[in-house]
């Protein structure tokens, strides 16, 4: 209780210094993940669509891209330019991508065929069945990998305090460096909020992203489909 | 199948024993450099003594400067490299380590957590009393100070007339500023400049602490969080502005040794004499050199350290 109340003390004594902060951290985050669902979801429809090898690349390419730590990204993005906005954008940009395309994929290739083979049947052209059928049917793993971008870009871009390129990741690190918990915390409970609010709008996203009529199929195709 | 299974399991030992060893090197690194001219005290040959760093440029020349210069009196000496003062001060009392360098400054606020702001001797003389409490022998602290400042470009101090950090003040708002998350809302951080010198930069770049001097070098700040042996002052051509009001450089930042009492008090005469020499050896230029070689010139400190010792006769 105390610490609650010395946390709200602080942010009202320096509310610019936290909600600058905040805007800061948004903006990072926004940016970020817009460009890492807009790579992410069309490298993910190239290689579901060019073949296995490019599969089996990429799946690999994805999953060791997770491994590399987003600091180490930012740090090589800092040699190149000065600190600031874009380094760290760089950085959440590379650990945003793997996840959507990852998934981007999965969703792809996780449809079932007897589906394809009907759509075609019914005279879709390839491109109507990717856009009509595949898509709409690969929407909630899609979401569900921006969802996972989007918390861990909302957690990581703390890091962007060490950069220049400001956010929360100030307070939550002053308060760190500092021991100050009150600090700490006027900056880690807006994160968590952030979090929490990802989650909450690619969860409704992914509902309205849905076609209705294609709520009951996919729960079916997901229970019944080729995992390949 | 069952073969695949052994076979796995093979691998995954093999590859936690390569962590294992890694691991094992990487924490400790024995410095054996400079231990063939033992011609010290017979008392002491082959004593093993550990030494901590607290894992920053400055601390690791000093444990080195330390270790090299107790070898070259007959001491078989370690260097381990810790993570913070907390962790070093612990260690240093249980005996895990036997000494490590430490600020007077980060001793007096960070470990007794006191607030005030007395002279350097005061300082020291507190510390030494509460350090003896606490089962920990320190010894006279060197003529170097690594305390704040704050540094500004030229062309900054040309164009608004800076001299002071009251000039800072007023020139503030068009002036932005580089410094580490942890001096932003620490008390005797930016705060106080904030409230003792009416400092309102027009904006505050937040980067790691070795980080602090790039904005400036790529021409986003004009001035910086700074501390007394960084050797980018130097380099970077940078003026120090005065503390007109003496509230911002604060508490003196002097190095000093903190060791264990049991194991000092096992230790002949020559231990403190040699500690004595090399603290004696450290002016303010002298470790802004020795920085200057690790950071800017990436040497390692153990042969910054090797190389001072010997034009300094100490080695």
């Amino acid at each position: 209780m105390g610490l609650l109340g010395d946390t709200w003390d602080f942010y009202s004594g320096n509310r610019g210094f936290v909600d600058g902060a905040l805007r800061e951290h948004v903006d990072l985050c926004v940016t970020a993940l817009a460009m890492a669902a807009a790579t992410g979801v069309l490298l993910g429809v190239l290689c579901a669509k060019i073949g296995r090898i490019a599969a089996f690349a990429v799946t690999s390419i994805g999953n060791l891209g997770r491994t590399v730590p987003t600091f180490a990204v930012m740090g090589i993005a800092l040699t190149l330019s000065t600190v600031g906005f874009w380094p760290a954008v760089v950085g959440l940009y590379a650990l945003a991508v793997p996840p959507i395309l990852l998934n981007t994929f999965t969703g792809l290739t996780a449809v079932d065929r007897d589906v394809v083979d009907a759509s075609r049947g019914m005279g879709f052209t390839p491109l109507g069945i990717l856009a009509r059928v595949e898509l709409p049917l690969a929407v909630p793993l899609i979401f569900s990998g921006i969802r996972t971008a989007a918390i861990e870009v909302v957690a990581t871009a703390t890091l962007a305090g060490l950069v220049g390129a400001g956010g929360l990741g100030e307070v939550v690190l002053s308060g760190l460096d500092t021991g100050q918990n009150d600090v700490l915390l006027a900056g880690a409970i807006p994160i968590a909020i952030l979090a929490l609010a990802a989650q909450l709008l690619f969860a409704g996203l992914e509902r309205l992203a849905t076609p209705r009529g294609l709520r009951v199929t996919r729960r079916l195709a997901i229970h019944e489909g080729r995992f390949s | 199948v069952k073969r695949r299974v052994r076979l796995i399991g093979a691998g995954l030992l093999a590859v936690l024993a390569l962590v294992l060893v890694a691991a094992g090197c990487g924490s400790s690194s024995s410095s054996d450099s400079g231990s063939s001219t033992s011609g010290g005290s017979a008392s002491v040959d082959g004593t093993s003594v550990t030494v901590a760093d607290k894992g920053f440029t400055e601390s690791q020349i000093i444990a080195q400067l330390y270790a090299q210069a107790l070898e070259g009196v007959g001491y078989k000496a370690t260097v381990k490299s810790l993570g913070s003062s907390d962790i070093a001060d612990a260690a240093v009392r249980k005996g895990d380590i036997d000494l490590y360098p430490e600020y007077t400054g980060t001793a007096y606020n960070v470990i007794l957590k006191k607030t005030d702001v007395p002279s350097p001797a005061a300082e020291y003389a507190a510390i030494k009393k509460a350090y003896a409490g606490r089962g920990l022998t320190t010894l006279t602290p060197s003529p170097y100070s690594n305390d704040n400042r704050v540094a500004c470009t030229q062309e900054a101090v040309d164009k608004y007339g800076l001299k002071t950090l009251s000039d800072l003040g007023t020139a503030s708002p068009n002036l932005v500023y580089s410094a580490n998350p942890e001096h932003l809302t620490r008390a005797d951080g930016l705060p106080l400049l904030k409230s003792a010198y009416g400092v309102h930069f027009k904006d505050v770049k937040s980067v790691a602490l070795n980080l602090r001097y790039k904005p400036i070098e790529d021409g986003q700040a004009q001035c910086v969080y700074a501390f007394g042996t960084d050797p980018q002052i130097a380099k970077d051509k940078l003026v120090v502005l005065k503390d007109d009001l003496g509230k911002f450089q604060g508490l003196a930042y002097e190095n000093f040794p903190v060791i264990n009492s049991t194991f000092f008090q096992a230790q002949p005469p020559v231990f403190q004499q040699t500690i004595d020499k090399v603290d004696a050896a450290l002016t303010q230029d002298a470790v802004q050199k020795l920085n200057a070689s690790v950071d800017l010139d990436k040497e390692d400190p153990s042969d910054v350290a090797k190389s001072f010792l010997d034009q300094n006769g100490l080695g």
